[in-house]
């Protein structure tokens, strides 16, 4: 038997109106550097729609929600309070 | 939205993962973005369990969309080492997918 469902993720409704061939432009969005990663300020951490990730220790949003590095140093994720939090250690 | 979570140990390894939901960007048997995300994912499973043979704790539900990846607590040097790789290849691709598809992929990396 196989062992990978390549439907694993989908959704199971039949019919209704089909999304079919729909494709998303590319955002550019998305994790840049993961937790553990060396980083330059001003370095991009993550790119966002909104502010699902908000900027702990030594890091900061910009205009386009975007978080970046105030100084040199480890990416760190993490949750405050229920939200995600990017910061930055010192090395 | 399909969530991907990747777990991580104080050494920053990746220690497992856990992928649940629907994309829901077409219908079942034409959502390219979970066959995307199926196919990386438990592609990563199936090396690390048949090539490398690491006996990784493998759990899933189709019904529900869901899977989940924990490596043993304890594992050889090298066997850590081509985890590595596997894991990390995979992390790669989920983020190209990510970058790509962002409305229907999100990717949480959790410190252990």
């Amino acid at each position: 038997m196989a062992f990978i469902l390549i439907q694993l993720h989908a959704t199971k409704k039949a019919g209704g109106s089909s999304k079919n061939g729909r494709d998303s432009i590319s955002k550019r969005l998305g994790v840049k550097l993961f937790g553990g990663e060396e980083i330059k300020a001003g370095s991009i951490i993550l790119r966002q729609r909104g502010s699902s990730t908000l900027p702990g220790e030594n890091a900061y949003m910009g205009k386009d929600y975007s978080i970046h590095a105030k100084i040199d140093g480890i990416v760190e994720f993490g949750e405050k309070g229920g939200r995600k939090i990017a910061s930055v250690k010192a090395k | 939205m399909i969530s991907v979570k990747i777990q991580k140990n104080k050494d920053s390894k990746i220690v497992g993962y856990e992928v649940s939901g629907h994309s829901n960007s077409a219908e079942h048997g034409q959502d390219i973005i979970c066959a995307s995300v199926s196919s990386i994912t438990q592609t990563a499973a199936l090396g690390l369990l048949t090539v490398v043979g690491i006996n990784i704790k493998f759990e899933r539900d189709e019904a529900k969309g869901f899977q989940k990846v924990t490596l043993p607590s304890e594992l050889s040097a090298e066997d850590q080492i081509y985890s590595d790789i596997i894991l990390l290849t995979m992390l790669a691709g989920l983020s190209d997918l990510y970058e790509q598809y962002s409305d229907f992929i999100e990717i949480i990396i959790e410190e252990k």
